[in-house]
């Protein structure tokens, strides 16, 4: 029997006072701007607009701002703005040969061409706490080059397919347009765009363990970073009212190159084999991350054993979603009483029976 | 070429039709006006391109019988749709006045596992009137008395055979002007 | 088949209609205002806006999502990347439609680009307002990307080999 039970209005009209209350604080301190958490906390607000998987910086500050600073949450958020836009359009394929860098290197070839470019990472700092940032300081003056960066960087792996020794990665025939996960449900098997659609919003967390499990053995991958740029590219549209292309603007992308050994089979010599990240915003750990499990996804494809859970595109892919796992974890929250009752009530029988039998004489 | 204007709050007037479209189809065949208008286009009742501008998207694919390019460019600028190479392959399938209605059986009524994959069919039609059939089905209370103008002689027979394929079928929005009925498959018309 | 040859007389008349300015040129405008801040457009064009009475709006200014798509590998089949929040509007001046897409949710953005399209393609007010809004924009999007461009090549790694023994 189901009884409905209401109640509670009152305390929950109260708990959203509560959080609004949290969310700003004592109110001698000044109250954050969405500019300062777009210009001082990016990477926070990349992160919610790449698992958000909708491109705005100031919605996503909202966003954050909204989550007191819960990037799921944040990414909650976003994703359930998103449903109340209309789908204008789609854009032309990112060129991302024509992305303008501000960060390049490769991990397998020293002398690429135009360089190694360093761009504003962490990696060669100490991670020593700063206590100098504790104080407002002015910021710092970047040096300059004397001249820019060549307008197009060739890709590092252009190097290895003009020598024959990487597959080939090309449009199939017709160029078709990909699955949509925000349209239709991910089915299997999936084909590699839907699976780097799953992957370019999935959480980065659970990439990154699932990416750090090829690493220590549970997939054979061999992994090279072949190349990461991170930069800034234009997005290009074909509106029909117009009849040709335009630039609408510019977002910031990362993307991973990743190279991996493969011994060959029966159709194909031994080569390198790809694996692919791109993401929304600079995140080099969620690109990597992707182009890892990109590649071990593909060990079916490639005829290699298939046994490790990142090789396993059902349990790879339909738990990468933030917001879907967070949602069915949190539910649990929710009112079971009268599941619980059914349960209760069955331990009591059970365990009624059991205390019988112990009981009962031994003949 | 040349663009028209829309809806003049897109929103919001499109929201107020899909209401009255709501319930012209939960109360089928029992006329109302659709609350707001847009200037019709050239070949296009005003009725029809209120329905096209709140009903279609760029996730929809519409058949058009040949009209003029500014009316084809301007449904397309205001609501994205796709044009549909025929029939068979459109989710909404628009007959202006005096354009001849393929067979309602040949059309996309739905499969068993999806029903909702069928046809809409939008008919431009002269008066509404209460000589032709006695409709019955959901939404309609007691037996009532349909007719339109203008829909070919042999409409309600065909329409008696797609309501026989419930739930697979077609639907289908008849405009008078700014005007509607709603006919979905659910209906059953006994002529005379 | 029938429709196919329909959407190609679509193209045939934008074409024509486009002719009276030519389209790499428009193309550029549009990409410059779309790479603008929305106040420096808002200031170099304001002195050149007709009254509002004047334009005509075709699609008020409207927020919507784009799909972005990638290239496996880079060049490879398309996927979706993700959306892109943008804003376009369209507007009708002396018989000529001004379109403006631009990222971001800023209405007054897109409705400053498509009054700035349909103002451009005048051929009597073309040449006074390439010189007093396209050209300063342009000027300002050339340099700052510069300024990033000529920071991150500073950051480029100069290799040298350290010579031991002789």
């Amino acid at each position: 029997m189901y009884v409905a039970v209401k109640g509670g209005e009152t305390a929950i009209a109260r708990s959203w006072d509560l959080l609004a209350a949290r969310r700003r604080g004592d109110e001698a301190v000044p109250e954050l701007s969405l500019a300062q958490i777009r210009q001082q906390l990016r990477l926070a607000v990349h992160r919610v607009m790449q698992e958000g998987s909708l491109y705005d910086e100031e919605l996503a500050a909202l966003a954050l701002k909204q989550a007191a600073g819960d990037a799921m949450e944040a990414v909650f958020l976003l994703r359930a703005f998103r449903t109340t836009l209309p789908r204008l359009a789609t854009s032309l394929p990112l060129d991302t040969s024509a992305m303008r860098v501000a960060r390049r290197v490769s991990g397998t070839f020293k002398d690429v061409p135009g360089g190694q470019i360093l761009g504003p990472t962490a990696d060669y700092t100490q991670r020593l706490l700063d206590f100098s940032l504790a104080e407002p300081a002015a910021t710092p003056r970047c040096e300059l080059a004397e001249a820019p960066l060549p307008e197009c960087l060739p890709s590092v792996l252009d190097l290895l397919a003009a020598e024959g020794l990487m597959e080939a990665d090309l449009p199939p025939p017709d160029d078709p347009a990909p699955a949509d996960l925000t349209r239709e449900p991910l089915l299997f098997p999936a084909d590699r765009p839907a699976r780097l659609q799953n992957l370019a919003r999935g959480d980065e967390g659970w990439l990154l363990g699932l990416a750090y499990s090829t690493q220590r053995g549970y997939a054979e991958n061999h992994p090279f970073a072949g190349e990461i740029r991170m930069g800034e590219i234009s997005v290009m549209l074909l509106p029909d009212e117009l009849g040709f292309e335009i630039d609408i603007g510019a977002i910031v992308v990362t993307e991973c190159q990743m190279i991996n050994q493969f011994a060959g089979g029966p159709h194909a010599p031994p080569q390198f084999t790809r694996g692919y990240g791109l993401v929304f915003g600079e995140s080099e750990r969620k690109a990597m991350s992707m182009a890892l499990v990109d590649r071990s996804l593909r060990a079916q494809e490639l005829g290699e054993s298939t046994g490790s859970p990142a090789q396993q595109a059902e349990f790879a892919l339909c738990h990468s979603d933030s917001v879907e796992a967070s949602g069915f974890v949190q539910h649990l929250k929710l009112p079971h009483y009268v599941d619980f009752q059914a349960e209760l009530s069955l331990i009591r029988t059970l365990r009624a029976e059991h205390d019988r039998q112990q009981d009962a004489p031994h003949d | 070429m040349m663009l028209h204007t829309g809806f003049k709050h897109p929103v919001d007037d499109a929201q107020r039709n899909f209401r009255a479209l709501l319930e012209a189809l939960s109360r089928p065949l029992q006329p109302r006006a659709l609350p707001t208008l847009p200037p019709a286009l050239p070949g296009l009742a005003a009725g029809t391109v209120a329905l096209l501008y709140t009903l279609a998207d760029q996730d929809v694919a519409v058949w058009l019988p040949d009209l003029p390019a500014d009316t084809l460019a301007t449904l397309r600028f205001h609501t994205g749709m796709t044009l549909a190479a025929s029939p068979l392959a459109a989710d909404f399938i628009v007959i202006p006045t005096g354009r001849a209605l393929p067979a309602l059986d040949a059309l996309p009524a739905g499969e068993a596992e999806y029903p909702d994959r069928a046809a809409t069919l939008i008919i431009e039609t002269g008066a509404f009137h209460q000589c032709d059939v006695e409709a019955s089905g959901p939404g309609i209370a007691a037996p009532l008395r349909f007719g339109a103008q203008g829909l070919p002689k042999d409409f309600w027979r065909q329409w008696q055979v797609n309501h026989a394929r419930y739930p697979l079928g077609v639907d289908a929005l008849l405009v008078a002007d700014g005007v509607i009925a709603g006919l979905p498959r659910s209906v059953s018309v006994k002529e005379g | 088949m029938q429709s196919s040859i329909r959407l190609y007389e679509f193209f045939l008349n934008k074409t024509e209609r486009t002719q009276s300015m030519d389209i790499p040129t428009r193309q550029r405008w549009l990409g410059v205002l779309a790479n603008s801040e929305a106040a420096a457009l808002q200031t170099l064009l304001s002195p050149h806006l007709p009254p509002p009475e004047h334009v005509e709006w075709l699609r008020q200014p409207q927020t919507g999502l784009v799909m972005v798509e990638g290239r496996t590998g880079g060049a490879g089949a398309r996927f979706n990347l993700g959306e892109v929040a943008v804003t376009r509007a369209s507007c009708r001046w002396q018989d000529l439609t001004g379109h403006g897409w631009v990222r971001g949710t800023d209405p007054a953005h897109a409705a400053l680009i498509a009054q700035a399209d349909a103002l451009l393609q005048a051929p009597d007010r073309h040449p006074a307002l390439m010189a007093a809004v396209i050209e300063p924009l342009a000027d300002a999007l050339r340099a700052r990307r510069e300024l990033a461009s000529r920071q991150a090549a500073a950051s480029k790694v100069e290799f040298f080999t350290m010579v031991r023994g002789e």
